[in-house]
């Protein structure tokens, strides 16, 4: 418990209201320039990449309370936003954020673990149904036999292959435009500062 | 302009704190060369010390050594000596939030100045009287004085994220003042006002001085500067070149080749081929012309 | 019932979801759709339930429909009876019923929260969560969070027009969209995060991480109506899980 404590820097505790904002403006910008994506879980990798699982988990948990302020339903997708958090805090840890072949991995774990993780809230808690296009063609899996399960997954799967490479792209893009003053002070900030850049 | 004394630290009357630097050197953990070398100055209560010189020189982090924000969030390796009144000051990571009732410090971006708590002025000023535990009604009495004083009144009510960046630093001011501490640490705090709002800063500065505040003032409007300071020292790649009064700092011979800044009267006159004597205020100066 | 809105934030939650909650427990399918009315009642009462059922409208109505769509569909299950036939989709009675269970239960549930979170400010949530002894640092990140979201909005506004104004393309095919993401994102993200370093000294400058016991111009308290609705929730809820088990 004390460790976990350690990771709430004043500076991290900081990183995860900017962190939220991101998740639901990076959403609306999405929806303004109608992509197909949601990156609407960008703030929570990048809490995660640079303070740690835990201000990633944070932030995931957060952003879904205010979400859900507004529409419960987002309330029930807690688990996704809180493992998305975990997994890029100790994968990043992990050095998977160094180069492009484990930085393509980080993303592809990042969209299985949505992808099921969402897959499976859908189909218990909401009989599958999302209220969206994506229900319909969960539907259609559906009928053509296959289970709920399979189906569901099967729909989410490829936008969130999509989604998450994406993310884990961008967000390795803006740390690495980070100043090394800002990731020092920052408990996984030294995974992404290079030994040559740091005696000026 | 007569301002009513509050005083929440010290009931028994006025406090006065004189801080002296001795010494003082830095470099960042990450930085080869030291940022800061071998200051020392003093800081009288009541008086107005203006640090003047070009970007780079090191004036913020000096402020920042002040108020201990140095070390306890700017790691590095810190040299020398900070004495509050003879007491050695030693801040850190576990004591910088203490520190916030005696050490005020107002930052030059008004925009990172608005905590982002609160939905009002009223309560943004009140923001770190809750922090430190203020009975409520003292609050309250003590935020609608400082309205007052600062001409905040008006917006008392209005959210401080919608307000103009002008606006927001005189909140930022109005936070700081609220807490009531003994000494000022004010970074460019006009760089984004208009004159009217710079000229009543200047104001506020002036009224901290006849409360026996120490005040430290980081600041480009030369002219302002030498017209309210007390004492003047400029700095220039870490180190300190001339420090006295405005007279004898706008004068002085050390600054001529660097990049410090000299008030426009004084370098009219020097341009006159003058040498002594220089005036560093309109109202010097006119009165030199008359007297020639 | 237009006095809910003045109870204190934790006994509303209480109140409106043992309302939310009870169709979870009673069996019968219809029950989720009685207690939404009930809750779109006491929307009403209070004045906001013309807010109250639109916001139903965008975020649970379709969702609710859907749900049963999909259930009577393709519930799975042997010895189902199937009363309808389109093309090869068949609709089962279970899977009706099993359809309106669930449905119903997710409108009772998530308008129990929609209308709490109507009828309550963050200012009384925030407050009882400080007399609750949440660590004020947790109520700050809530509130900054909140204050964060039109900020950014804002200035989301701001560099995409600024980015359109030189010539990044914004409409056209999608990589061409894609294109403009990045830039778009990127500075705000930079800038945003920028900040906090100086926030955290602000934060210090106003006293935020001192030790000791702080004080709030905005105090709610609890009374004794509170207390007792809370214990008559409760009861409720007992009643109903006996209920269950002992009559259903």
């Amino acid at each position: 418990m004390k460790k976990i404590k350690k990771d709430f820097t004043l500076l991290a505790i900081l990183l995860i209201p900017v962190s939220v904002a991101i998740n639901i403006v990076g959403f609306q910008i999405c929806q303004l320039l109608r992509l197909p994506i949601f990156l609407d879980s960008i703030g929570t990798i990048l809490a995660g990449a640079i303070a740690g699982p835990w201000v990633g988990m944070a932030t995931g948990i957060l952003t879904n309370l205010v979400n859900g302020i507004f529409n419960p339903i987002f309330l029930a997708y807690m688990p996704t936003s809180i493992f998305i958090g975990l997994i890029t805090g100790f994968l990043a840890r992990n050095n998977f954020f160094k180069n492009i072949f484990t930085l393509l991995i980080l993303g592809l774990v990042l969209s299985v673990v949505s992808a099921v993780s969402s897959g499976i809230i859908t189909a218990i808690v909401f009989a599958g149904a999302t209220g969206t296009t994506g229900s319909i063609a969960t539907g259609v899996l559906l009928a053509a036999g296959n289970n709920i399960m399979v189906s569901v997954f099967s729909v989410q799967i490829i936008q969130e292959l999509a989604d998450k490479f994406l993310a884990v792209i961008i967000v390795k893009l803006v740390i690495s435009s980070m100043s090394i003053r800002y990731l020092s002070k920052m408990k996984n900030g030294m995974k992404f500062i290079k030994k040559e850049d740091l005696y000026e | 302009m007569l301002i009513d004394y509050f005083d929440f630290n010290n009931n028994e009357g006025v406090y006065m704190v004189n801080v002296r630097l001795e010494g003082v050197s830095f470099r960042y953990l990450i930085a080869k060369n030291d940022v800061l070398k071998n200051i020392s100055l003093e800081l009288h209560s009541g008086k107005l010390t203006s640090i003047i010189g070009p970007n780079g020189a090191g004036k913020t982090t000096l402020a920042e050594i002040i108020r201990g924000f140095i070390p306890a969030y700017f790691q590095g390796d810190l040299r020398g000596k900070l004495y509050f009144d003879e007491n050695v000051i030693s801040i850190n990571e576990e004591n910088v939030a203490e520190y916030s009732k005696k050490i005020g410090f107002i930052f030059q971006n008004p925009f990172t100045q608005i905590t982002g708590s609160t939905d009002s002025v009223f309560e943004e000023i009140a923001f770190g009287l809750e922090n430190i535990g203020i009975a409520e009604e003292r609050i309250i009495d003590r935020v609608s004085e400082i309205l007052r004083l600062t001409n905040l009144s008006e917006l008392k009510d209005r959210n401080p994220m919608d307000l103009s960046g002008g606006q927001k630093q005189r909140v930022a001011f109005a936070s700081i003042l609220a807490m009531d501490p003994d000494i000022y640490i004010i970074d460019e705090p006009t760089s984004q006002l208009d004159p009217a709002s710079t000229e009543e800063i200047f104001m506020i500065i002036s009224a901290l001085k006849k409360m026996h505040k120490t005040i430290l003032l980081i600041e480009n409007k030369i002219e302002l500067v030498a017209e309210y300071s007390d004492y003047v020292v400029a700095m220039n790649e870490g180190e300190v070149i001339a420090y006295g009064t405005p007279q004898s700092v706008f004068s002085s011979e050390r600054i001529k080749d660097t990049d410090v800044e000299i008030p426009v009267y004084t370098k009219l006159f020097k341009e006159m081929g003058k040498t002594e004597g220089l005036p560093v205020t309109k109202k010097e100066s006119i009165s030199k012309l008359k007297g020639d | 019932m237009s006095k809910i809105k003045s109870l204190y934030p934790s006994t509303k939650l209480v109140l409106l979801l043992t309302i939310g909650v009870s169709p979870f427990i009673i069996e019968n399918p219809f029950v989720g759709f009685i207690t939404f009315g009930l809750i779109t009642i006491i929307s009403i009462y209070n004045g906001i339930g013309i807010r109250f059922l639109r916001i139903i409208r965008n975020t649970l109505l379709i969702l609710a429909i859907f749900m049963l769509i999909m259930r009577s569909l393709f519930i799975v299950g042997d010895d189902l009876h199937y009363v309808y036939q389109i093309a090869s989709l068949k609709i089962s009675i279970e899977g009706i019923v099993s359809g309106l269970y669930m449905s119903g239960r997710m409108l009772s549930l998530g308008s129990s929260l929609i209308l709490f979170f109507e009828i309550t400010s963050t200012q009384d949530i925030v407050a009882n969560l400080k007399n609750t002894g949440v660590n004020p640092k947790v109520t700050y990140v809530m509130l900054a969070s909140l204050q964060m979201i039109p900020e950014m909005k804002k200035q989301s506004n701001t560099i995409m027009e600024a980015q359109q104004s030189r010539g990044i393309e914004t409409t056209g095919n999608i990589i061409t969209r894609l294109k403009a993401l990045i830039p778009s994102v990127t500075p705000l993200v930079l800038s945003s995060i920028l900040n906090t370093e100086e926030k955290a000294l602000t934060l210090e400058a106003r006293a935020f991480t001192i030790k000791g016991p702080k004080t709030s111009l905005h105090k709610i308290y609890k009374k004794r109506s509170d207390k007792n609705i809370f214990w008559i929730c409760l009861l409720i809820i007992l009643i109903l899980i006996i209920m269950k088990v002992f009559i259903w």
